[in-house]
């Protein structure tokens, strides 16, 4: 097991500098770069940004040297003074940007994941177990109404109807009041009032497909015959499934850990900016729109390596669930 | 000739708004006194019998002075401080301004321009540019001298009194700083020489310039010249030699980007103890940008009764991530006034929402010469279409070619006008009509004269016209991809095009690219949103809609080698036929006469005339209003027939710090 662990553990490494890599050369990929878009947003605005500026502001930066010799100072920072660089677009270092939102994002995927399992885990058992019940049919068909539903519409719908019928101010995690309020249970409660949104939202896809996943493998052990021996064996019915085929049927679950935390992560973005919620995904956007590379490079690394985690979590889960697995 | 502005010529000479306002200001009360001598009268002595002394301040000040704080209000001020007159009526302490912008590091220019304090400040009609930071300033009669004077006992928000050495400190060790200034904007460089400053006392200096720069006084309202040394200084190697290490400790590379960071009172401020001038002071923002700005208590600025200003006490940005939340918010009542992020398609809704939210929605005059303008690659690698889009009937016939009241009616609900880029009605040099030739929409004239042009050829199908060399006429128009109205009318052209047989194929390219593409001289039709035409903006930038390439050189629409050309006396680029080195001589004079005078409306009037007539940039719809929402509470502010444009600087000139909110 401890082998298997370190295994995995070194495995992160490498991992994590092929990503970043990646990371790097793609933000740079697109012609121009942040010294074009602060020229234009300069114009904009009635001053003119001569090449002679340019030229020199790119020095400022260190845009004029390489991009191997960029992503190593750039790297460089990170292992040896947590330094992520600093954002251009906003004066500041990206560590001060980034931290508070990924926490969010982190609360927002927690959140979501574990209300798609109270949702999933109980439909998903009671459509496998009264197969072809009208139940069941209600649930497929509403799990396939959601799967199909663009999340970004039905978060529109959502803010639309929360304003017209409740006069809920939909925008953002907190109401005007609490904005700038020190934690409190208050604050808290009116979070709750606003999370609750974003968290259905983004639930609602991933929901269907679980519900769909727990019912296949659940129908799938069912028909073994352990089951049958168990049930002639006389054991009450709820007692067996939980016990046994559900058991079984539960590694989706946890395997979905590692594909579920990038799924929302980049389904927050779309998301939050339709939200307007504290999450890196519209610094993101915004950061690769303005080619604000050291900043967007660092949310999609902190991102890459959430991922790596969550894989890596979710194998361990998954090893300790499933005896089955082999550690080798 | 000597133009000396000072704020009494002003109060003197700019007439019945300003007078009608200070009567009213005045009150009963004292009916006889001149408002702005008021305060230098009452003798100073007064003060410690009366311990309210001569001003007013905020009730949150006079507590702070109660505790020991702050210095008294008398103290604060300085002794003759500008008298600002108010709008409509003298207003009441307390309350908050915000907005809300759906990008957190834009400009939010609802509260931006009311922190700032520039030299000087366009008056409330736009009219004349009065002195705002500073006392006075002239300039001479070659204008080759600024002359200002400072106001003596101004101070800081830190409280430390603003004095020439401040002046110094910005010239010295910020403009002539290789590593702050690696490059002097041009218009602090006339003739390409770097402006010289000479201090003459602690409240007197002269800018002096290398050629005759009249257009000085225009720019002024987007200059500070001057720096907070007492807080600065400490990041700066020429006051402290461990400025490096200093840097360092903070986690800078070098010490000219802390100081940088340190000195930043834009939107991206960081540091919450930056002395300002403004009325404002920047308080704090978080991670998502949110920010509010705190009553700067040593404003140097009263009312008419000696109301030390701001009324308001805070400023407040709010961050949202799109419109649509935007939008939602707004029509909840939240925030005190919107208009750079409100778009005018929703016009109708605000006004639906106006009883429930309690605000009026107005919509104002503005600028924009045109909403989408093009202009072709006069200066093309390939011959026969550089030669086509030379050819004034072939420009003549396209702009015919163009329903204007359509693209009006579809894209705007009519509330545009159908025209050229020329200019808005109003400069001093207008001339009716300039923005109406060659834009009646006529298919018949359009296809003659392209016939005229050479283009008589058509393909097999009959549906296009062949170039001239009887290869296949096809033109592609690359728009800002991001920017979905361009491409909308930019197919509302192809269509109208196609009717005279001219094929073009619109392209959203990203937008660095596209630039990049322009600048390489390689794309057929430059597209862009044509602002930046007006007169002030033509005259404190440059006439950027009004010589090639029509627009800025990172950005040419239309012939960038001419520009290089002219920009390197021939050494490089392509050389432009006559009529454009005439045009350009004709800019450069404009910019080189002093504002106001006959040879100024005579040039400037020929700068519009050869462009009209020439029609290198065309137009679709300009002019189009802007709205604005201002919350029913807050007093002072502006009424529908003023202008709200960016080329005026939005705000700027309707002077916040005199708002006020009623309970």
């Amino acid at each position: 097991m401890w082998k298997f662990l370190l295994q995995r553990l070194l495995l992160f490494v490498p991992t994590f500098l092929v990503i970043s890599v990646i990371t790097f050369v793609l933000i740079q990929a697109p012609p121009g770069d942040y010294i074009n878009s602060y020229a234009t947003q300069l114009e904009a605005s009635g001053e003119e940004a001569s090449e002679a500026l340019l030229a020199a502001l790119r020095k400022r930066y260190g845009l004029d040297q390489p991009v191997y010799v960029q992503y190593v100072k750039w790297l460089w920072g990170i292992f040896t003074r947590l330094d992520f660089g600093h954002s251009m677009q906003w004066n500041r270092p990206v560590g001060d940007l980034i931290w508070d939102r990924l926490a969010w994002t982190v609360v927002i995927s927690f959140f979501t994941i574990i209300f798609t399992w109270i949702l999933a885990f109980p439909i998903g058992i009671y459509s496998a177990t009264h197969q072809y019940s009208g139940f069941d049919y209600s649930f497929t068909f509403l799990g396939f109404v959601g799967a199909g539903i663009p999340d970004f519409l039905l978060a529109l719908v959502l803010m639309w109807l929360g304003f017209a019928f409740f006069g809920l101010d939909m925008g953002g995690l907190f109401s005007e009041a609490y904005r700038d309020a020190p934690w409190s249970w208050a604050k808290f409660v009116d979070m709750l009032k606003h999370l609750w949104v974003p968290v259905v939202v983004l639930s609602v896809s991933s929901t269907a497909g679980l519900i769909r996943t727990m019912r296949a493998n659940l129908l799938d052990e069912l028909r073994k015959p352990y089951v049958i021996t168990a049930r002639a064996k006389g054991m009450t019915e709820w007692h067996l499934v939980l016990k046994y085929p559900v058991r079984v049927a539960l590694n989706p679950f946890i395997s979905s850990i590692a594909y579920v935390l990038p799924q929302l992560i980049s389904g927050t973005t779309i998301i939050s900016i339709v939200l307007s919620l504290p999450t890196t995904g519209p610094i993101q956007i915004r950061s690769l729109m303005s080619q604000d590379m050291y900043l967007a490079g660092s949310i999609f690394l902190l991102l890459a390596s959430l991922t790596i985690l969550g894989t890596f979590i979710s194998d361990i889960l998954l090893a300790v669930v499933d005896p089955r697995i082999r550690l080798e | 000739m000597t133009r000396r502005i000072t704020r009494r010529e002003f109060l003197v000479v700019s007439g019945a708004t300003v007078a009608t306002g200070l009567a009213a200001a005045c009150g009963p009360s004292e009916p006889d006194v001149p408002v702005d001598a008021a305060p230098a009268e009452a003798p100073a002595a007064d003060e410690a019998a009366m311990p309210m002394g001569k001003y007013r301040e905020a009730p949150e000040l006079s507590e702070m002075v109660q505790a020991g704080l702050l210095p008294p209000v008398d103290e604060r001020l300085p002794a003759d401080p500008w008298v600002l007159p108010v709008l409509r009526e003298i207003g009441k302490y307390g309350g908050e301004l915000s907005s809300i912008v759906a990008d957190p590091t834009a400009n939010l220019f609802e509260i931006s321009n009311a922190r700032g304090a520039a030299a000087a400040g366009r008056s409330y009609d736009l009219g004349s540019i009065i002195p705002i930071a500073v006392e006075s300033f002239s300039v001479n009669d070659d204008s080759t001298v600024l002359s200002v004077s400072l106001r003596a006992g101004q101070k800081w928000s830190d409280g430390t009194p603003f004095t020439t050495e401040h002046v110094s400190f910005w010239y010295e060790d910020i403009l002539l700083n290789e590593e702050l200034t690696p490059v002097v904007n041009k218009k602090l460089a006339p003739g390409g020489e770097t402006l010289k400053l000479e201090v003459e006392d602690d409240f007197n200096f002269k800018l002096v310039f290398a050629v005759p720069y009249p257009v000085i006084i225009d720019i002024l309202p987007s200059l500070s010249l001057w720096a907070p040394k007492q807080y600065l200084s400490q990041w700066h190697p020429s006051y402290n030699e461990n400025a490096d290490a200093k840097a360092t400790e903070e986690n800078f590379d070098a010490w000219y980007e802390a100081f940088q960071y340190h000195a930043d009172a834009g939107e991206t401020q960081q540091d919450v103890d930056l002395p300002v001038l403004g009325p404002w002071v920047f308080e704090k923002q978080d991670t998502q940008g949110n920010t509010t700005y705190v009553r700067n208590p040593y404003y140097w600025a009263v009312d008419a009764e000696g109301n030390q200003l701001p009324y308001v006490d805070r400023l407040q940005k709010l961050v949202v991530e799109n419109r649509e939340v935007l939008t939602a918010k707004i029509l909840a009542g939240e925030g005190t006034h919107h208009s750079w992020f409100l778009s005018l398609a929703d016009f109708p809704l605000y006004k639906q929402n106006e009883a429930s939210a309690n605000f009026t929605a107005r919509l104002h005059p503005d600028l924009r010469a045109s909403e989408m303008g093009l202009a072709f690659n006069y200066t093309h690698t390939d011959p026969v279409l550089r030669e086509l889009f030379n050819d004034v009937r072939w420009r003549q016939a396209l702009s015919h070619a163009l329903d204007r009241n359509e693209i009006n009616e579809l894209r705007f609900a009519g509330r545009g006008v159908p025209r050229n880029p020329i200019m808005h009605p109003g400069p001093l040099f207008w001339q009716e009509g300039l923005d109406q030739m060659y834009t009646a929409y006529d298919v018949e004239l359009a296809n003659s004269l392209l016939d005229q042009a050479g283009l008589t050829a058509w393909d097999s199908d009959n549906k296009f016209r062949l170039r001239p060399d009887g290869e296949p006429l096809a033109l592609t128009m690359e728009v800002d991809a991001g920017r979905a109205d361009l491409s909308e009318t930019g197919n509302l052209i192809k269509s109208y095009w196609a009717a005279v047989g001219v094929n073009i194929n619109v392209k959203g390219q990203d937008q660095q690219f596209y630039m990049q593409r322009m600048r390489a001289n390689e794309h057929d039709i430059g597209v862009w949103a044509i602002g930046g035409s007006s007169e002030p903006y033509s005259r404190q930038n440059e006439p950027i809609r009004y010589r090639p390439p029509w627009h800025w050189s990172s950005t040419p629409l239309g012939g960038p080698l001419w520009r290089q050309w002219l920009d390197t006396d021939g050494a490089e680029g392509m050389e432009p036929p006559d009529i454009i080195k005439e045009l350009w001589e004709t800019t450069v004079q404009w910019q080189a006469e002093p504002f106001g005078t006959d040879r100024y409306k005579e040039l400037g009037l020929k700068m519009l005339q050869i462009n009209a007539e020439n029609v290198w940039l065309i137009g679709t719809v300009g002019l189009v209003p802007r709205a604005s929402i201002i919350r029913n509470t807050v007093r002072n502010a502006p009424d529908s027939d003023n202008i709200l444009s960016i080329e005026y600087g939005m705000w700027t000139h309707f002077q916040q710090e005199q708002w006020w909110i009623e309970s």
